[in-house]
């Protein structure tokens, strides 16, 4: 089956700050899959190519060298991101829009008009919890407000994949209980999720797989609970240990 | 807090106020020292700046009087390259000859620096022909026909911005006396006119211009022989306090005074007088011939008058 | 075209949720009924001055917003990062140039039509309307600059960093246009050599933005302009505010974006 992510021999390298150093690699060679249906996280420490391998994918930015495909079409063609939804890891919306012209803005970027765009905003506020704010600009919402007016955007398409960089980053623990349960009812539901994190224990609980990067390159890729069996450790201590952290100073 | 307090308190702070006020106001005029002495608000606000937007008040009449047709800065430039500049244009020999011609020209406007060059590219065909094909297309949407504000409705239209203009100059006379003559001899508001001036001469008083122009208002719209007399006598003076001597610069103006008095003479039958001032004039024209014929008919009506 | 009119209409909430389009309009009402009450000799029928002064605080106004709002509609989206949710939907950079440019374009127009409307409510008040046909020739000329200056500015917003410097840039350069782009050919014609030939090389490479100025006409009554000269201008804004469109979305392209 054609995986619903894949990225092959990806290279990103940006221009060196000064004139006459080397390049700066941010992501080196990276060849990764990922399958219909499973949610997978991306980790690595700050700086390890992560948001970088995103930015290729949802076509911020154009690869040095290599290729990556979303739903086998090459990110280059924004057909690519037809049925993907993106939830970016600081969310910051249109202020003088309320959260209903939001949707409905995306909504319109996606062809959904009328009746069925109608239906979806009001599904999404009322799994956002923010029905009651919805006639409400964005300038008066709390930043857990926002975040959650992000979900629901990222989700007006119905997409089958879901991009997320630091979803939990900057709310508050009731928040992140909500992101948990929306990955696991879009796990349920078939999508397919792939996201960022360094909330390791978030990570354990939800992903399938997972993909350790670390100075851009790809150090390791599996199953979470064989990762865990093989390594007999928890995910934040096989994390460290990849990365070359000594576990005996992270006990 | 009782009613008691408050009051006193409220009397309290009565005495702070006025005696700060006091204390202050002659800081404040020690602080705005020669301020207070500006004319206007403008000055203080533009300096001398008021005067660039003085003077395109004033181009703006000018433009308004031809309906919008008026060559730009570039286009005078060209002119005057392609033509040259600075040729006089020789005086009307009747203008001092008592037929008024030069009083009642249509556009007394153009005899301001300002219509010099819009003069001189009249008589050169300005527009000319289009040099290219943007500057055929960009005369559709620009005043390509030369025509002039006419009727007393229309005519009105150029006296906002000589108003600004004097409002931006106070000191330039030629606002104040270029405003008149339309309003008194085109427009019928002879009150408005006299009001003008005056407000002018309070600001300039002994301009010599705008006295001669009041003088004309009183003989030619109000038929008052004695005022303008005056007026006119005022006018010399304060002529003579300005430049003492004649000379190529001031001629004009000293023939213009003299001229309308002469005339001002001849008509109310003061034949002594009007030969006295029509030989000053004589001494101050180009074309003294002319002003020789006036004097021979008028010494021979002479006896008669005697 | 759909999500060209998407971006669009996210451009003209923004215009009239904001304050400056509001400030400018009551200015520039407040400006004109109080020169218009001013009695200059006593005299009730003088219209011209009061259609000038009109005019120009319109164009300023105008101006102003077509190049602010223009100036940062890509800046803000960046320094916002709403273009990382936007970019990432099915949105080409082309796209997101194009409804901004829409956007903007439509807004001024609406805020154009508002001024000429306040402009026609002025003659109505002096009980001198003037020639309607020309008044909508007017607004749509104006309308047609707009439509280059705010391609100007989009383009401009991606050259320079910040908005101001865009904006400032932009005023200088289109004041410049209607000021001085009509007499190049003049100044040419009186400099020889390669001065000559390069004033003439910036006078047909420059957009004639005083071609959309009919005020002038408007303001002394003149007649309408005739339909062909009207077909070329208009076709003649279009052409350049493509070709900056086209300018626009070659840099943008090109310019990666981080997150």
């Amino acid at each position: 089956m054609e995986p619903i992510l894949r990225t092959d021999r990806l290279r990103v390298e940006y221009p060196p700050s000064r004139r006459g150093d080397p390049p700066k690699v941010a992501v080196k060679d990276l060849s990764l899959e990922v399958r219909q249906g499973e949610v997978f996280g991306f980790l690595g420490p700050n700086g390890a190519g992560k948001t970088t391998t995103m930015s290729v994918l949802l076509g911020f930015l154009a690869p040095t060298a290599g290729e990556a495909y979303l739903f086998g079409v090459n990110v280059r063609n924004p057909i690519a991101r037809q049925r993907i939804g993106y939830l970016p890891e600081l969310t910051y919306y249109y202020r003088f829009l309320t959260a209903e012209e939001i949707l409905r803005f995306y909504a319109r970027l996606f062809g959904l008009n009328g009746v069925e765009a109608e239906r979806r905003i009001d599904r999404l506020l009322k799994l956002v919890e923010l029905e009651h704010a919805r006639n409400r600009q964005l300038k008066h919402y709390s930043k857990g407000m926002q975040q959650r007016v992000g979900l629901a955007q990222a989700l007006i398409n119905d997409p089958d994949l879901l991009i997320l960089d630091e979803p939990t980053s900057g709310l508050d623990p009731l928040g992140r209980m909500k992101v948990r349960e929306i990955i696991q009812r879009l796990k349920q539901e078939g999508k397919t999720v792939f996201f960022s994190s360094h909330e390791l224990g978030e990570v354990e609980t939800v992903c399938d797989r997972v993909a350790i990067v670390h100075q851009g390159e790809l150090k390791v890729v599996g199953r979470v609970d064989e990762l865990v069996r093989t390594h007999q450790a928890n995910l934040e201590q096989v994390f460290l240990k990849i990365i070359g952290y000594p576990t005996c100073l992270a006990a | 807090m009782t009613g008691r307090t408050t009051a006193l308190g409220c009397a309290a702070l009565l005495t702070a106020a006025v005696g700060l006020a006091a204390w202050l106001e002659p800081r404040s005029e020690a602080w705005r020292g020669r301020r207070a002495q500006a004319d206007s608000f403008l000055l203080t606000l533009l300096g001398d700046g008021r005067r660039l937007f003085a003077n395109h008040f004033f181009v703006k009449a000018d433009v308004y009087l031809h309906s919008g047709f008026y060559p730009s800065i570039f286009d005078q430039a060209r002119s005057a390259c392609e033509h040259g500049l600075g040729q006089e244009q020789e005086p009307d020999p009747r203008a001092e000859g008592g037929q008024q011609a030069h009083d009642h020209r249509v556009h007394e406007g153009h005899e301001n620096h300002a219509a010099e060059a819009h003069e001189h590219h009249d008589d050169h065909n300005f527009p000319g022909p289009p040099r290219d094909w943007i500057d055929r297309l960009s005369r559709h949407f620009r005043v390509t026909e030369h025509t002039h504000l006419a009727g007393a409705q229309t005519e009105a239209e150029i006296l906002p911005w000589l108003r600004l203009a004097a409002e931006f100059d106070p000191h330039q006379v030629e606002f104040y006396t270029v405003a008149a003559y339309w309003l008194r001899s085109r427009l019928g508001k002879v009150d408005q006119a006299e009001a003008f001036l005056r407000r002018g001469l309070r600001v300039n008083p002994n301009s010599e211009e705008i006295l001669f122009e009041l003088g004309r208002l009183a003989w030619e719209n109000r038929k008052d022989a004695a005022r303008a007399r005056n007026l006119w006598s005022a006018a010399e003076h304060a002529w003579h306090a300005r430049f003492g001597a004649v000379d190529e610069t001031n001629r004009v103006s000293l023939r213009r005074i003299l001229a309308h008095r002469a005339q001002l003479e001849e008509e109310t039958g003061n034949v002594d007088e009007a030969i006295r001032y029509w030989t000053r004039v004589r001494e101050l024209s180009p074309h003294p011939e002319a002003i020789e014929q006036r004097l021979a008919t008028l010494r021979q009506r002479l006896p008669a008058a005697h | 075209m759909r999500t060209l009119l998407a971006l669009a209409w996210v451009v003209i909430k923004e215009l009239y949720r904001r304050k400056d389009f509001y400030v400018l309009f009551v200015l520039t009402a407040l400006i004109t009924l109080v020169l218009g009450s001013v009695n200059f000799f006593e005299d009730t029928l003088m219209v011209r001055y009061l259609r000038e002064v009109t005019l120009l605080l319109i164009w300023v106004s105008a101006l102003v917003i077509a190049v602010v709002t223009a100036a940062r509609q890509i800046p803000a989206e960046r320094e916002s990062r709403t273009i990382f949710p936007l970019l990432a939907k099915p949105v080409t950079r082309g796209q997101v140039v194009l409804g901004k440019f829409l956007g903007v374009w439509l807004a001024s127009g609406l805020a154009l039509a508002l001024f000429y409307g306040f402009y026609l409510v002025v003659g109505a008040w002096k009980a001198a309307s003037g020639s309607l046909a020309l008044g909508l020739q007017a607004f749509w000329l104006h309308w047609m600059m707009l439509a280059v200056v705010v391609a100007l500015a989009i383009l401009g917003s991606l050259l320079f960093s910040a908005p101001s410097v865009n904006s400032t840039i932009c005023f200088v350069v289109v004041t410049g246009i209607l000021l001085l782009a009509g007499h190049l050919n003049t100044l040419a014609a009186a400099q020889p050599g390669p001065g000559g030939a390069l004033m003439y090389g910036l006078y047909f490479a420059l957009p004639h933005l005083e071609l959309f100025d009919v005020r002038d006409l408007m303001i002394h009554e003149h007649p309408p302009v005739p339909l062909g000269p009207l077909v070329i201008a208009t076709l003649y804004a279009a052409v350049y505010a493509a070709l900056l469109l086209v300018a626009a979305w070659w840099v943008f392209r090109r310019k990666p974006l981080s997150t």
